[in-house]
This record gives structure tokens, C-alpha cells and sequence, in this order.
């Protein structure tokens, strides 16, 4: 008889015990750095913040619990400065490193220091059919980023907002196209600025103005940009309308989405890239970067975008 | 947390700062036809309703989607129901009434859901709220469903005498025949008589707005970056008044010329009317297929006109309007109706939806679905067109637009006539017997619109009653004789101050003589016109000659507004009062080719003046 109600006793404090678990469980899904702080119950994920067009990745990363929930955006405009708690910014190359120019044009201190390769994707353009047709004539059968930009303003190309860390990304062959071995003394800003300054409604980023090119006719002749966002709107009903042709112009140009980590913070950053859940990769494919753990992190250009922005931004 | 530029909010923000500027009631609309509900969605049940301002020319387009929504599984949102219940509101009157808190007994439900025609007006209502120290009231980035681009649009005989498409054709080309002695005549039609042009006034209506954003393009050469500099360069003001010159007159929105055109296509004058139109794509596609406003009422049936249209995009450039649906930060939303209203937002969005959108005219946002028909060249629109888009300029740069605009446009010359029966005596509000009287409220709305009229429009006041003068013999008394505002403008506001009711209502005479007068002296290099207003029905102490006097009337509005040689004098009615005869004075004014306002609502009559004064 004593046994059995000993028994009872533990049993009932066993349930007691599992119901506090559960309860935790429950409460700390349905909170938990809602202020975009670190866990409360001081578990490690790191919080990471994405550029607007990359949010999608960051969300796929919090679901997983690989990152701090409620990830929040960050652009190049507040990337030299970030929030505090942030140890992480998901963006396009080499931005990080022109937030450290921003930071300090001496680059002491750095605000980000190691960078890793997410995905890629290699820079195309999207033009509508009469565009594409008269390209050949326009470029003498060879497309390359200096004749697509000397055709602005008659043309109106989508290539960014140089503010932005995609744009810059975007623009960054055009810029070399009107500069002299990357030496931004020499850039020719005004041949870029017109390229800026060419579509109407301003620039945006690759989906929104793959999206105008297709549905807004005479807004824009063509958008430069990630090869997956543009050819998918060759595909669509309206962009078949519109006779879209995708078209690779000369150098070739890659764009890579990388993980930046905060100076000091580099070990809370134990992302890589090989175990990024399969809806992160699907993410990063929408935002463009089709191409998984491939790019590159060479910063070189940073320098020079960094100038060019100043000038044209 | 991003600070990403947006560059098109400061462009757009201009017009916010211009229209600030204007701010006035806006337009009502006419004929009634604005801020009416006419209940098509039945009983909402349990759910939340989700009440949506929208422009009047896709009210028929979004009760359909709302219908089709409140039927689907998209309603369902959370453990409840959405309802969505659109009615039709002016954009500019919608921005006003946003910013001025949204006045429940004059302007209806207060929305949850707001569509403007074109995302600049929300741009100018959040800088207007930031006038007034006031947060943001929508979103800087709108889902934007659909869109339209402005054209214009032209009697297909007459684009044809154009050499249209083959000849390319702008806002050049218009200033050209705008300014030509020979009017049509120098393309072998001299019985279509002098060009006119239909623009609404760019203080109310989106299509006028981008038609004058258009017009100073052309007048530069540019195609952006327009600049204060290159408005105020001689040529272009001289351009402006170019344009403007060719005016028939203005108003607040397409519709009144649109249904114009279409009637006197029935009577074979369309040609005479109006030249071309500044008007949106879709409404063109509309008026094509024999439905000029845009709104079948029920057992309308479309009649297509016997002179299509055909949409000229400017060979300069255009610009769209984007159809915005921002869901409205304000206390008055609930959290539940804010869900539900992006459950729609999401709907409208769908393959399914974007289809309705194409049907009704208008081109999709979402590429899932090509544009194709109504846009086909056969209802009078090129879907590859057009070929540029124009940058909306800067706020400074669209102030300096629109103040410009008010020396540039045609001037007027206007006969206020006013009834001061006794019935205007009632008070305006029958359950308030100690409320201002009816003619207390349209002295002060007359009045307060006076002040639309630039210096060298010429204005003057003419009151009617029965047994009036020093002999208590006179049916109307002109108390100014038509000039200058620059000269008489406080006499005009103290005249009609002065007024007090009299006695009965001969409208049929004081409205024959007062079109006579005005065509007697008749000026072709203004917008003639009479403004009527009244509240009540004719009587002139003899009801068995009413129906006569009105035939003869008709008559003589008719004979003197069409034909070559016609002195076209507008007459503009205003019905006043739940006892106006709102249908006689609409067939006054359709036989001007003028437009009837309702301001059945005598709260509504400061509203209703301000829109009738657009017109000029």
C-alpha cells in the first residue's frame, strides 16, 4: 500500500514536472526576441539581419532556429551603423565592406569582417522585344555593359538604386564600364548618373523592376540583374506578351549574396553555408541567388563602389 | 529598420504640397453619382465589414471583386469573415476628407481600404497630414493592382485626318491646332469647325493633373527632370496658353465630357463638341463599347457609339495611373478589419482577380496575366503603347505647375444665377428647424467659391424670383453685370450676402434669358458659361404653359450650343434641396453639353460648388 501511493506521489510530481516543461515550451514559442534582442532563455542563435529583397532568407534561417527570431532588415544606408544586438547582415558583395569604408574611409575599425558565400547568380539582362531587337544593330552584335550604358537616357535601364546594397551589387560592371582599371578618378559619373536617372519611376530592386518591365509597357527598356528573377519573367503570360528575352552582355559579372559577421562577434556566427536549411536555399534562389555556396567574397571593388556611390548615390 | 531611398515619394510628395495648396472640398463629384453606396453586397452577417473608398472609374471592377470575395475562401480569416464593401469617392475628396479626420455624416464610412486613382494622391495626403504635424496615414509603397495609362482621346475620323498612327502625335501637335486659324479646315474639314480640347482641372482630377504634367514636358523637350526653371521659361507659359486656349472647359472629372460625347453622338454633333479628351485608357475602352461613365445601372444596355475613339499616347511620354489599395493607418481601424483587409489585398492580386481587372479595361499589375482583350487596337488602344513614360517632377516643381496653370488656363466668363424663392428660406436641415436657412448655405458656398476664379475671369450675379423690383414686376434682377473679377469681386460677395428669399420660381424663364444674354455677347477666347442654381421646381404662377415653356427652352439651348456657327454657352444647374427637380435641370444642362451637380444635401453645397466652379 505504501509503494502504490509512493508511486502516486513521484507519478504526480512527474506530471507536475512535465507540465512546467510544457508550459515552458509553450511560452517560450510564442515570445522570445520579440524586440529583436537574443533569446531570453540565453540559447546562442545570433541575430542576423538581411537586406530588404534577402528578408526571405532570414525568415527561412529563424524558422530553423538558426538565427534569432524576428530578423530584421538592414540596408547599406544603416549598415555602417547597425543596432547593437545585431552580429550578422546577410547582403550582396562587397557591401559589407562599403559599410566599413562608410564607417571609416581608413577601414580602422571595421563594422564587418568575415564574409561568407550564401549563393550566387551571374548578372543578365531583361529587355523587351523591340529593345532586344534593336541591341544588335545598337551594340554591333556584341552586347557588352559599356554600350547597354551609353544608350541611356534614350533607353531607360533598370540597374538599381546605388544606395542599396543590390544596387550597388547591379551597377558595379556599368561603373566599371565607365572607368579606367577600377580607378574611380577616372569614372565617367555622369554617363552613370544618366544610366540612374533613366527609368521614370526611379530604381528599384531586380523583382519589383523585372515586374514593371512586364506589365508597365514604355516604363523601361531594360533591368539588369540576377539571372533567375529575370528569366523567370520571360515565362510568365505577360512576359511572353512582351517578347522578354534575357541577354548576357560582356564581362561576364557575378553577383553573391554573402553572410558578414560583426568585428568581435565572428565565433557567435556558426553559420555555414553547406547547412543551410533547404528553404533558406529556396529564399536565396527567389531573391536571385540560385547558384548555393558558390560566388565570391572578393571585396576589391569595394573601394571603388564605394566612391561611386558618393557620386552617383 | 531599412532606410532604403525611395526616390518616387519625394516626385510624388509634390503633388501632395500642390493639391495642399488647393485643398477645398474637392469634387463631390457630379450627378450624384459620388460617395453612393447602392448596396449590391447584401447583408455582411457576422463578419467584418471592411468599408473601401475607390475612385469612380473602377467602382463596377471592385464591387465585382468584392463580391466575388466575400463569397471565397479568402474571406476567411482567422476564427472569423471578412466583408468587403466598396463605394465610389473622388480621389482628391477622399485625400481632403482623410486629412480632415473624415467626416462620418457627410462622407460616409470611414474606409478602411483606400484606392486612389494614382499613388500620388496618398503621397499628398501624408504631406499634408506632415503639414499638419500628423504621422503618415498610408504606406509610401502600395501594392499597386492595376494600371491605366492617361491618353489622348480623339474621334477616330479626326486621328485619321491626323494621319494617326502612322503620324506620331503629342501635346505639340495640339498646341498647333489649338492655335490654328484654320482650326480643322487645314486637314480638309472645315465643318468639323475650330479644335477643342476636354481637360479636367488639375486641382481635382488625376487625369488632368498628368495631362498638364504632360503638356509642360512637351513644351521642354524633356522628358524628366523638369524644373521650375523650365516652367517659368516664356516659351513654355506661351505653350501652356497654347493648349489651354483650345479648352471647351474644365471640370472635375472625364465623365462629364465623356457622356457629353457620347451624346451628341446620338445626334450626330459628336464631332462638334469636343476635338479630343485628356482622358484614362480604360475609361476610352469604356466609352468604346457603349458605356461612356463606366457604370452599367441596372438595365443599361451598351450602345456602342456611332464615332469611336481612338487613344493617341503622346509622342512624348505619359504616365500612368497606378491604382494603389492602402489599407489606412488610422485609430478607426481595427486590427481584425486591417486583416481582412489584406486577406482582400492579397485577393485582388490572384491570377483569378487580375483576369476581372483585364475585363474591365484596365491593364493587370500581376505578369501571370497578359494584357489582351478589351486592350486591342479594335476598341481603339495600342497595348504596346506607350512607348515612354514621364517622370512626375518634383514637389517645388509641381507647385510652380499648378500656380502657373491658374494664369495659363482659358479664362471664364460666368453668370451666377441664383434662386431666392422662398423656399430657400426652409432650414437646410428639415429635423433642425433652427439650423442656417437654404439660401444661408448657398450664399456662403457661393461666395466661398468666388475665390476660384482667377482676376481676369469675368464673372456676374443675377438672382430670380417672382415679383421682384421696385414694381414687385421682374421674374430676375442683375445685380452685377458680367466683369473682371479684378474689379468686382467684393461687390459680388457683398451682393449676394445681401440676398434674402422671396417668392416663387421661374426657372424656365430666367434660364432662357440668361443663356440669350450670355451668347449675345458671346466671346470664342473664353469658357462662357451660366451657373444655375436652384431649389426647386418651375413656377411662375402659370403650370399650364410649363411644359412649353420647357420644349422652347431645350429648343434654344440646343440650336444654340450645336452646329458650326453655335456660340456654345455652358450651362452649369446645380439642384439644391430634396425638392430640385434634379431631372429637368440635367436636361439643361445635357443640353449645353454641360454637366447637372446634386447637392440634393444642402450640407453638400459647398462641395458641390467648388466642383461646379472646376469647370472653369
Amino acid at each position: 500500500m505504501m509503494k502504490s501511493r509512493g508511486a502516486a506521489v513521484i507519478g504526480a510530481f512527474l506530471l507536475i514536472a512535465l507540465a512546467i516543461f510544457v508550459r515552458g515550451l509553450l511560452v517560450d514559442d510564442g515570445g522570445g526576441g520579440s524586440d529583436g534582442s537574443k533569446r531570453s532563455d540565453g540559447g546562442d542563435a545570433p541575430v542576423v539581419a538581411c537586406t530588404p529583397e534577402l528578408m526571405g532568407v532570414c525568415e527561412a534561417l529563424a524558422n530553423e532556429g538558426m538565427i534569432a527570431d524576428d530578423p530584421m532588415e538592414l540596408d547599406l544606408p544603416d549598415a555602417a551603423e547597425p543596432p547593437p544586438e545585431v552580429d550578422g547582415w546577410i547582403t550582396w558583395n562587397p557591401a559589407p565592406q562599403i559599410a566599413n569604408y562608410v564607417a571609416s574611409p581608413t577601414l580602422t575599425p571595421r563594422v564587418w569582417t568575415t564574409t561568407t558565400a550564401l549563393g550566387s547568380a551571374t548578372e543578365l539582362i531583361l529587355a523587351d522585344g523591340n529593345t532586344a531587337t534593336n541591341l544588335a544593330a545598337d551594340c554591333d552584335a556584341k552586347t557588352t555593359w559599356a554600350c547597354l550604358g551609353a544608350l541611356a537616357p534614350a533607353l531607360s535601364i533598370g540597374v538599381g538604386d546605388p544606395a542599396t546594397a543590390e544596387g550597388i551589387a547591379r551597377l558595379a560592371p556599368f561603373a566599371q564600364a565607365f572607368a579606367t582599371d577600377d580607378d574611380h578618378t577616372t569614372l565617367d559619373a555622369q554617363a552613370l548618373d544618366a544610366i540612374v536617372r533613366s527609368p521614370a519611376e526611379g530604381q528599384g530592386d531586380t523583382a519589383e523592376m523585372a515586374q514593371r518591365l512586364t506589365t508597365r509597357v514604355g516604363s523601361l527598356s531594360m533591368v539588369a540583374g540576377p539571372d533567375f528573377l529575370l528569366t523567370r519573367q520571360t515565362v510568365t503570360p505577360a512576359g511572353r506578351n512582351r517578347k522578354l528575352t534575357v541577354i548576357a552582355s560582356l564581362p561576364e559579372s557575378t553577383m553573391t549574396v554573402v553572410l558578414a559577421a560583426r568585428a568581435g562577434r565572428e565565433d557567435d556566427l556558426d553559420l555555414a553555408c553547406k547547412d543551410l536549411p533547404v528553404l533558406a536555399t529556396s529564399a536565396l534562389s527567389s531573391a536571385g541567388a540560385a547558384a548555393p555556396c558558390t560566388g565570391s567574397t572578393d571585396d576589391a571593388l569595394a573601394g571603388f563602389l564605394y566612391q561611386v556611390q558618393k557620386k552617383v548615390g | 529598420m531599412t532606410a532604403r531611398r525611395n526616390p518616387r515619394w519625394l516626385m510624388l510628395a509634390t503633388i501632395g504640397l500642390a493639391v495642399g495648396l488647393v485643398a477645398a472640398g474637392c469634387s463631390t463629384g457630379s450627378g450624384g453619382s459620388d460617395g453612393s453606396t447602392n448596396d449590391p453586397f447584401g447583408d455582411p452577417g457576422d463578419c467584418t465589414v471592411i468599408d473601401v473608398a475607390v475612385s469612380s472609374e473602377k467602382i463596377d471592377l471592385m464591387t465585382d471583386l468584392a463580391q466575388s470575395f466575400n463569397r471565397s475562401d479568402d474571406a476567411k480569416v482567422g476564427d472569423g469573415c471578412a466583408f468587403v464593401r466598396p463605394v465610389s469617392k473622388a480621389s482628391g475628396g477622399a485625400t481632403t476628407a482623410l486629412a480632415e479626420g473624415w467626416d462620418e455624416s457627410t462622407e460616409g464610412a470611414r474606409p478602411v481600404i483606400w484606392s486612389p486613382a494614382a499613388s500620388s494622391w496618398g503621397q499628398i495626403l501624408n504631406q499634408r497630414l506632415a503639414d499638419q504635424g500628423q504621422p503618415a496615414m498610408v504606406s509610401s509603397k502600395p501594392v499597386s493592382f492595376m494600371l491605366t495609362p492617361l491618353v489622348i482621346g480623339m474621334p477616330k475620323p479626326m486621328a485619321d485626318a491626323l494621319g494617326y498612327p502612322q503620324t506620331p502625335i503629342g501635346w505639340a501637335d495640339i498646341a498647333k491646332l489649338a492655335t490654328s486659324g484654320e482650326g480643322w479646315a487645314a486637314y480638309g474639314h472645315p465643318e468639323w469647325g475650330a479644335f477643342k480640347l476636354g481637360k479636367t482641372n488639375p486641382n481635382f482630377s488625376t487625369s488632368g493633373l498628368n495631362a498638364l504634367i504632360g503638356q509642360n514636358y512637351a513644351a521642354t523637350g524633356k522628358e524628366r527632370d523638369l524644373s521650375k526653371e523650365d516652367l517659368n521659361d516664356p516659351k513654355t507659359k506661351a505653350f501652356g496658353k497654347q493648349v489651354e486656349s483650345s479648352v471647351v472647359h474644365y471640370g472635375d472629372i472625364t465623365m462629364t465630357f465623356l457622356n457629353n460625347w457620347f451624346r451628341t453622338d446620338r445626334s450626330g454633333t459628336s464631332l462638334l463638341y469636343a476635338s479630343a479628351v485628356a482622358v484614362e485608357e480604360k475609361s476610352l475602352i469604356d466609352y468604346n463599347n457603349g458605356n461612356p461613365d463606366g457604370v452599367l445601372d441596372p438595365g443599361e444596355t451598351p450602345r456602342k457609339p456611332k464615332v469611336p475613339l481612338v487613344a493617341i499616347y503622346p509622342k512624348e511620354g505619359t504616365l500612368y495611373s497606378d491604382s494603389p489599395l492602402y489599407v489606412v493607418d488610422a485609430d478607426w481601424v481595427s486590427k481584425d478589419e486591417k486583416a481582412g483587409a489584406e486577406a482582400f489585398i492579397t485577393s485582388v492580386q490572384r491570377p483569378a482577380s487580375q483576369k476581372k481587372v483585364l475585363k474591365y479595361g484596365f491593364r493587370p499589375g500581376n505578369p501571370d496575366v497578359a494584357v489582351g482583350a478589351p486592350i486591342t487596337k479594335a476598341n481603339g488602344v495600342d497595348p504596346d503603347q506607350p512607348a515612354k513614360l514621364l517622370q512626375v517632377p518634383k514637389p517645388e516643381v509641381m507647385i510652380q505647375m499648378l500656380d502657373n496653370w491658374k494664369q495659363q488656363r482659358k479664362g471664364a466668363r460666368v453668370l451666377l444665377v441664383l434662386d431666392v424663392s422662398g423656399s430657400m428660406e426652409e432650414p437646410a436641415d428639415p429635423d433642425d428647424p433652427a439650423s442656417e436657412t437654404k439660401l444661408d448655405l448657398a450664399k456662403r458656398a457661393a461666395i466661398d467659391a468666388l475665390d476660384e476664379f482667377k482676376s481676369d475671369d469675368q464673372v456676374g450675379l443675377r438672382v430670380f424670383s417672382t415679383n421682384l423690383g421696385s414694381n414687385e414686376d421682374q421674374n430676375y434682377l442683375d445685380l452685377l453685370d458680367v466683369q473682371p473679377m479684378s474689379t468686382n469681386r467684393e461687390d459680388l460677395a457683398s451682393k449676394i450676402r445681401d440676398q434674402l428669399p422671396q417668392h416663387a420660381t421661374p426657372l424656365y424663364e430666367v434660364t432662357q434669358e440668361s443663356f440669350t444674354d450670355m451668347a449675345d455677347d458671346y466671346d470664342p477666347s473664353l469658357i462662357n458659361a451660366v451657373v444655375l442654381l436652384t431649389d426647386g421646381v418651375n413656377d411662375d404662377g402659370n403650370p399650364d404653359d410649363d411644359r412649353d415653356q420647357l420644349d422652347q427652352l431645350l429648343t434654344t439651348l440646343r440650336r444654340g450650343t450645336d452646329g458650326e456657327n453655335a456660340k456654345p454657352i455652358r450651362v452649369f444647374t446645380i439642384a439644391y434641396g430634396k425638392q430640385a427637380d434634379f431631372d429637368t435641370l440635367e436636361r439643361i444642362a445635357q443640353s449645353t453639353n454641360a454637366a447637372a451637380y446634386d447637392a440634393s444635401n444642402p450640407a453638400t453645397i459647398s462641395k458641390v460648388f467648388t466642383a461646379v466652379v472646376s469647370n472653369f
